[in-house]
């Protein structure tokens, strides 16, 4: 990745160039091999979605339906409430695993004592190296409607709350815990790019008599921008991901309507009810979308933040 | 082997039985002369009544089981397996590891090679992306929906010739035993492609299991109908928070599977004469029971136990772990289930709480029909088109193996040399393939009675007998007190009780007071489309019925919204399947 503000053209590489630069085309090549063999290759698989496929008459035995099964897609019942549910609690992620870790990072910059950084450091990124399992079974604890969290609220004098059956609760207990259990990676990312800062930028700062807060607000977040928008590019890929295992391990009948998820409608569909054809239409479906809000948030970021990566 | 080729030539008619001749040792006849299914087949009474009076004999020596030839070249067979440790088994026991297979290898000259091995609760969908790589095992255990399309896609090996040739009077007995139905839908154009691992239909039947003591404290009697029913759901439901601490009680434990059997609500609609996702006869053709109008008379009886306290009010997210926990913690009164439920989980509340008692509400006791599966099929063990030469007597064989070994078989063990012993590392539950042994459920019971009437055992002949006979002395002699109570309790209850378990499905065999659930059959083309939505959706409209967020005037609208997302389509494929079956 790189950040510039021109584009190199075909016609400022220098002669022999290739020559020059080989080693690194080498080095490259494991990784392009990889590349084609577990993301190109199972491309091919795209055309199930076209087929009434059966894994055993394979691709060239099964019947061509045409887009049937993306009309069939349409017509189930949950299916706009599966992507209302999706973009959702996916968008809440996003701005949340961006901004969340962002004000923690800038909030730990401004600690002086090393330990006490380094311990909250630590605590901050522990969740991300827990399983979903784990935490789902915690949440469950906590949650449940005899769980801790409502044995404090009825010693308050409160009514119990069934927040994993409840379509208001349980979304925000899914987007909350997801970010939770992962803004420590981006909090190290912005911590780093903070460390990267120039001292010197908020020493002239201090001198013409601004805050710390100030500081922040005009010299270290315009300073990590990049880094900001790059990770909000990097994530607006997976806009309709809204993470299947934790919704998995977390939902029931109660909060279909606010909690299914289009991955977990693929996982239905394929895995359990061996519907390949229509499932593997939603997961294209899916991809397609992604790809389009990939390339227009790239543009995006590309206009109005100056930021490239090709 | 010689005389095994002249015998192929003498069979050329039938190309493959020279193949399997050469592994089964013994000429091939006909179905008639090598199958000995019990006479009166059309009735599943029949049936079992005859498997109760011919199980029991000795089946066969090893001198007499031809079955047990050594295939002349080593048969090398790719397999998968679903597992989990039996703590019975010899520790560090794995499939690959199995006695058994060891024994399959040296009397059977048979080599399993494991390409996996997962728990059981991930083998479905483990096996679902093998299948969808493409690479089949050469032997495999399908559930209905993979049997019927891997033999609409002629991807499974013709059975027949094998079954006859090699299958031994065990296997035979297991198969047609319970009458023809299992055969026929193990068939197509009378050619046999699985051979089906069935159940003891009678083993479907659900009951109310309740707490007799808390119910005995309340001073109510035993319910004589549904409402009274109820009303002992509510009674338990605040008896029971008054001695147990407090803690949240329910009076109907329930999991979010709403129409599961066990642990779920499936049998408290039947207690209303409703049958949801069943198919059963009206006026002549098969009707999906989730859209008839009973429904809504046990859906509003739902609904008014949950008002008044009886079901949990969070029950939709409970999982079966959640259930469990509340039953062993004395905060469910009362629970549907089949016979095994007081071996698990009722059990660990007795070893809890000693002082609990449960008994059983027979649902035809208050004036309604439990259902009764026509043909209860678990599973079918195939051959896939690809598998090695002998593949389908190597199959037959090793089923005939996993019967033999099965404590339940009064087979001479002495050939396996010990290795179909768990305490030498043997599991039949370990292999890649598996047939349920028909459990002669009255002579077990019978001979077990007398056998405690007068305190010798000797008589009893299978290691299950013995086995029961010991749970049942045990606790009967011991009470509460004795050493393995939640264990032996269980197993008395559930298998040898007079008023529990068991006894209430053979109840409802013997007196017909069930309702015949139809049709075990493929798949239809619509089922396979829409049947995770349609299920879906009944599964969401019930709770939201139950919690009050549906009324009576959605019921229409729920009915014709499942005709038209394919259920009335689904029906009448069913309903043209099942003749094209039964014909």
């Amino acid at each position: 990745m790189t950040y510039k503000k021109e584009r190199p053209g075909k016609a400022a590489a220098p002669k022999g160039h290739f020559k020059r630069e080989y080693p690194f085309y080498l080095m490259m090549i494991p990784g392009v091999v990889f590349l084609l063999i577990f993301s190109y290759f199972p491309m091919f698989g795209i055309v199930m979605a076209f087929q009434d496929f059966s894994p055993l008459k394979s691709f060239s035995g099964s019947d061509w339906v045409g887009l049937r099964n993306f009309k069939d897609m349409l017509m189930l019942p949950t299916f706009w409430t599966v992507v209302r549910n999706t973009l959702m609690i996916s968008l809440s992620k996003i701005v949340l695993r961006l901004l969340v870790p962002l004000v923690i990072a800038l909030l730990l910059n401004e600690i002086m004592s090393i330990k006490f950084k380094r311990i909250s450091q630590t605590v901050f990124f522990l969740p991300y190296f827990l399983s979903w399992a784990v935490i789902g079974g915690i949440l469950r604890s906590l949650f449940q409607y005899d769980g801790m969290v409502n044995g404090i609220l009825t010693s308050l004098g409160a009514e119990r709350i069934m927040f994993l059956g409840s379509n208001t609760w349980f979304p925000v207990i899914a987007i909350v815990s997801d970010v939770w259990k992962d803004m420590g990676y981006n909090m190290i990312i912005f911590l780093a790019a903070i460390t990267n800062v120039d001292p010197a930028l908020h020493e002239s700062a201090a001198l013409d008599g601004a805050n710390r807060r100030q500081q922040a607000w005009h010299i270290t977040l315009p300073t990590i921008r990049p880094i900001v928008v790059m990770l909000l590019v990097l994530s607006l890929g997976s806009v309709l991901s809204a993470g299947m295992e934790q919704i998995l391990l977390l939902y029931n009948p109660m909060v279909y309507e606010s909690a299914d998820i289009i991955d977990t409608l693929v996982y239905r569909l394929g895995l359990v009810n061996h519907q390949w054809s229509l499932s593997a239409a939603v997961g294209l479906m899916k991809s397609a979308i992604s790809f389009v809000l990939v390339v227009f948030s790239y543009r995006i970021a590309t206009k109005y933040f100056d930021y490239q990566v090709f | 082997m010689k005389k095994l080729k002249f015998g192929a030539v003498v069979m050329a008619a039938v190309v493959s039985t020279p193949m399997l001749l050469s592994g089964c040792g013994q000429e091939p006849s006909s179905p008639e002369a090598t199958s000995n299914p019990p006479e009166a087949s059309d009735s599943s009474e029949a049936s079992t009544e005859s498997q109760g009076e011919t199980d029991s004999e000795p089946q066969g020596t090893a001198e007499d089981a031809q079955w047990l030839t050594p295939f002349e070249e080593t048969v090398k067979l790719d397999v998968v397996v679903g597992w989990d440790a039996d703590a019975g088994v010899k520790e560090g026991t794995t499939p690959e590891t199995n006695a058994l297979v060891e024994a399959a290898r040296d009397l059977l000259n048979i080599d399993l090679n494991f390409l996996w091995m997962v728990p059981n609760d991930q083998f479905s969908e483990k096996l679902a992306l093998q299948i969808s790589s493409g690479n089949i095992p050469d032997i495999v255990m399908l559930d209905s929906g993979n049997f019927y399309e891997f033999m609409s896609s002629d991807y499974l090996r013709d059975l027949t010739d094998a079954y006859e040739t090699c299958a031994s009077d065990e296997l035979k007995n297991t198969v047609e035993g319970f009458g023809e139905e299992a055969v026929r839908y193990s068939s197509r154009d009378g050619r046999l492609y699985g051979i089906p691992a069935q159940l003891d239909t009678s083993e479907s039947v659900a009951g109310l299991y309740y707490r007799s003591d808390w119910l005995d404290a309340t001073g109510i009697g035993t319910p004589t109908n549904v409402e009274e029913m109820n009303d002992m759901l509510v009674a338990l439901a605040g008896y029971g928070a008054s001695v147990n601490g407090g803690k949240d009680t329910v009076g109907l434990g329930t999991t979010s599977s709403v129409l599961n059997t066990n642990f779920a609500l499936s049998a408290y609609f039947q207690c209303y004469g409703a049958y949801p996702n069943k198919w059963i006869m009206r006026d002549g053709a098969l009707v999906n029971g989730i859209v008839q109008d009973e429904m809504l008379d046990a859906l509003n009886g739902l609904k008014d136990l949950y008002e008044r306290g009886a079901l949990a009010a969070d029950f939709a997210t409970w999982n079966s772990d959640q259930f469990n926990e509340r039953v062993t913690t004395d905060q469910v009164g009362a629970a549907f289930g089949t016979y095994y439920i007081p071996a698990w989980p009722l059990n660990q509340n007795k070893d809890a709480n000693p002082e609990a008692e449960w008994a059983e509400l027979n649902i035809a006791d208050i004036g309604s029909k439990p259902a009764m599966n026509q043909v209860s099929i678990n599973h079918f063990n195939v051959v896939t088109r690809d598998a090695p030469e002998n593949a389908e007597a190597a199959l037959i064989k090793l089923l005939n193996m996993t019967l033999a070994a099965n404590g339940n078989s009064t087979f001479d063990k002495s050939v396996f040399e010990g290795r179909d012993l768990p305490e030498n590392g043997a599991s039949i539950f370990y292999l890649p393939v598996y047939m349920y042994f028909p459990t002669p459920w009255k002579q077990y019971r019978e001979n077990i009675r007398a056998a405690y009437e007068a305190q010798d055992p000797s008589g009893l002949i299978t290691n299950v007998e013995q086995e029961w006979y010991g749970y049942m002395n045990d606790y009967l002699t011991n009470g509460n007190a004795c050493e393995n109570l939640g264990t032996a309790w269980g197993m008395y209850k559930s298998r040898l009780s007079e008023d529990m378990g068991i006894a209430i499905g053979l109840a409802a065999r013997e007196t017909g007071e069930y309702e015949p659930a139809y049709y075990y059959g493929p798949a239809t083309k619509t089922e396979q489309r829409v049947s995770s939505t349609l299920s879906d959706m009944a599964v969401t409209f019930i709770v939201e019925y139950i919690m009050g967020q549906k009324g009576e005037a959605d019921w229409e609208s729920f009915k014709q919204s499942w005709n038209e997302m394919g259920g009335q389509a689904w029906t009448e494929e069913v309903n043209e399947q099942y003749k094209s079956i039964t014909q």
